[in-house]
């Protein structure tokens, strides 16, 4: 059984028809690219998955349960963590703090507990702020724990997303266009990141991005989409040889690839 | 060097709490009203910061929240003879109920509308609840006394000062809490928020019932300073000044909020005392007529310099502070090193420092 599911999904905005009949699933381990240009639908299928737009037909699956009415927040408690293409961080805090607010759903302790200063809730900040350390210095920014978010690049920023997408816990994490402003090198590096991050923290993954080759390298399978359609799918191998994506869509930066 | 710094805030706060402590001894016995008042109005300011510093909701309308605590903890008190820590706990919940009421428009509109809504409301507890006789006794208000063991003015100030304590740890653990994180998440981005798993709609929620339940209990102490509450305690203007409170404060700030909230409301008190006792201007020319105007000023040169209010004035004072002592001891680390006549040296060094 695939770990999520999209069946048939369409969705319009005023006159434009930004998606169509979209089937996608995910399996268990797998990391699934969404490749297509600008306005070809992308983001637009990740908010309908993670419920933050509602599909006017289809429906949305989580481990075989109907999701397609639940609120963003309850799909991830389910288990489904997402980033957005503008950085999705709470700019006040500082990356520590962020990734705290980020375990919101894993800091089991009442909320007035927390009001009071209960130990059990004094004990479970500790292992919050445990847990925090442990995912940046996973992702390689342990020594920017206590930095405020002004300071910090752009890719650097995108990088304290995905840790706190990261201490969400989820089961499947969709990533959107985690490698724009990212250096060559750097993307190479978080491509391999998200590997070693698929085989130790067991993560279904799902990444939209612009960077066909990091995206065919790290992909177990591969959609393309256009105009809210979907234009193509398969394996990296079949997608780099797809000569309709090539041509039409990925112009000379799949040639190369290919 | 982290710590140092951190003992250095530690130190610093208890000899902040330490002078508070000893503040009201010092306040002539005709001013004690007024102190309680100013330290009451120190809680009203983490009220308003929890609604518009950590929950980004504007409101016009918190004059309401604190009115109907005030005459809720009356009503407790006088119409169903409640003790008095029971009345109290009763002004924060209709405090809370108040503003849930509100925060369940807030969920609907945003911004300058919500404002309007916001102040609409306001008014609306003005000149409606607020003149319903059986509940707020009318014109000639509603009784509402003082606890037994703090009867006289310097036992109720010390009441009120401690329970500004209460409120100050409690809104320390709020912010270091999964609540208070999930809030200001949401503030700043409420997709953010709901993809980190926060309910943005209860978190919203929650924020004014918090914000509406520290109002409806500083409205509860409020009514026992002069142990009388009448409609016109809680005119709508009020929001005003609690909103400007929280601006010249330092939106966010717990310390800011605190301090404007108790500058604002000794203010008037102030300048009569600097009218009468300071012959030449501009202090023979204010009284305590022009406290608003003072206020407003603040706020003009609030927006232009110090954006971030009280609160950054001290984040800037205490930089400036801490950036001469590692001067002076730079100097006199160097001094040291290099000059035989280190008496000399050192002292100059201290005196950078000074």
């Amino acid at each position: 059984m695939p770990v999520l599911e999209a069946r048939d999904i369409a969705i319009r905005f005023g006159g434009v028809q930004a998606l169509d009949g979209i089937d996608f699933s995910v399996d268990e381990w797998e990391i699934v690219g969404i490749l297509g240009p600008n306005g070809a639908g992308k983001t637009t299928f990740f908010n309908c998955v993670s419920g933050f737009s509602r599909p006017d037909r289809g429906s949305i699956h989580f481990r075989g349960q109907d999701i397609t009415a639940m609120r963003p927040d309850e799909r991830v408690a389910l288990g489904i963590g997402r980033t957005f293409q503008q950085v999705g961080l709470v700019r006040s805090f500082t990356v520590a703090e962020n990734l705290l607010a980020a375990q919101h759903l894993t800091a089991a302790y009442t909320n007035l507990s927390g009001f009071v200063g209960a130990p059990r809730a004094r004990a479970r900040e500790r292992v919050m702020r445990d847990r925090a350390m442990t995912v940046l210095e996973f992702m390689g920014l342990a020594d920017l724990a206590g930095e405020t978010l002004s300071g910090l690049s752009y890719g650097t920023l995108k990088m304290v997303e995905v840790a706190a997408a990261i201490a969400v816990d989820p089961q499947v994490l969709m990533l959107d266009e985690p490698l724009a402003g990212l250096a060559p090198e750097e993307a190479t590096e978080f491509g391999d990141r998200l590997l070693v991050m698929r085989r130790e923290l067991g993560l279904a993954v799902v990444i939209v991005d612009h960077h066909v080759p990091q995206v065919l390298r790290v992909a177990d399978y591969v959609y393309v989409l256009n105009f809210g359609s979907l234009l193509a799918q398969g394996s990296p191998e079949e997608i780099r040889v797809n000569p309709a994506v090539a041509e039409a869509y990925m112009g000379k930066e799949a040639t190369s690839v290919a | 060097m982290r710590v140092p710094q951190i003992r250095g805030a530690r130190a610093g706060v208890l000899v902040v709490a330490g002078a508070a402590a000893l503040a009201p001894l010092l306040v002539p016995e005709v001013f004690l009203n007024v102190a309680s008042r100013a330290i009451l109005f120190g809680i009203v300011g983490l009220s308003i910061n929890v609604l518009i510093g950590y929950t980004g909701q504007v409101s016009l309308g918190h004059a309401a929240f604190v009115g109907i605590g005030a005459f809720g903890a009356g009503f407790a008190q006088t119409e169903m003879v409640l003790p008095f820590p029971v009345a109290l706990v009763f002004a924060g919940l209709t405090g809370g109920v108040a503003a849930v009421v509100l925060g369940g428009v807030a969920l609907r509109v945003r911004g300058l509308y919500l404002a309007l809504v916001t102040l609409a409301y306001g008014i609306f507890a003005q000149e409606v609840i607020f003149n319903i006789r059986s509940l707020t006794g009318g014109g000639a208000g509603m009784p509402a006394p003082r606890p037994s063991f703090a009867t006289g003015n310097l036992a109720y100030a010390y009441m009120c000062l401690g329970l500004l304590g209460v409120a100050i740890a409690f809104d320390r653990r709020l912010t270091s809490s999964r609540a208070g994180r999930a809030i200001q998440a949401l503030r700043d981005d409420e997709r953010v928020a709901a993809s980190w798993g926060v309910n943005v709609t209860a978190y919203k929620l929650l924020g004014f019932v918090i914000s509406g339940a520290m109002a409806g209990i500083a409205g509860g102490l409020l009514a026992s300073v002069e142990q009388i509450v009448a409609p016109l305690d809680f005119a709508f203007t009020l929001s005003l000044t609690f909103l400007l409170m929280a601006v010249i404060g330092g939106v966010g700030s717990r310390a800011g909020a605190v301090v404007a909230g108790v500058f604002v409301a000794s203010l008037p008190t102030l300048l009569d005392a600097a009218h009468r006792n300071i012959p030449f201007p501009p202090f023979s020319v204010l009284n305590a007529s022009f406290s608003p105007l003072v206020v407003a000023l603040l706020v003009l040169i609030g927006f232009l310099f110090f954006p971030g209010g009280f609160a950054e004035v001290g984040r800037t004072i205490a930089g400036a502070v801490r950036a001469r002592a590692a001067r002076s001891r730079a100097a006199a680390a160097v001094a040291v090193a290099s000059d035989p006549l280190i008496d000399v040296s050192v002292g100059e060094g201290a005196h950078a420092g000074a």
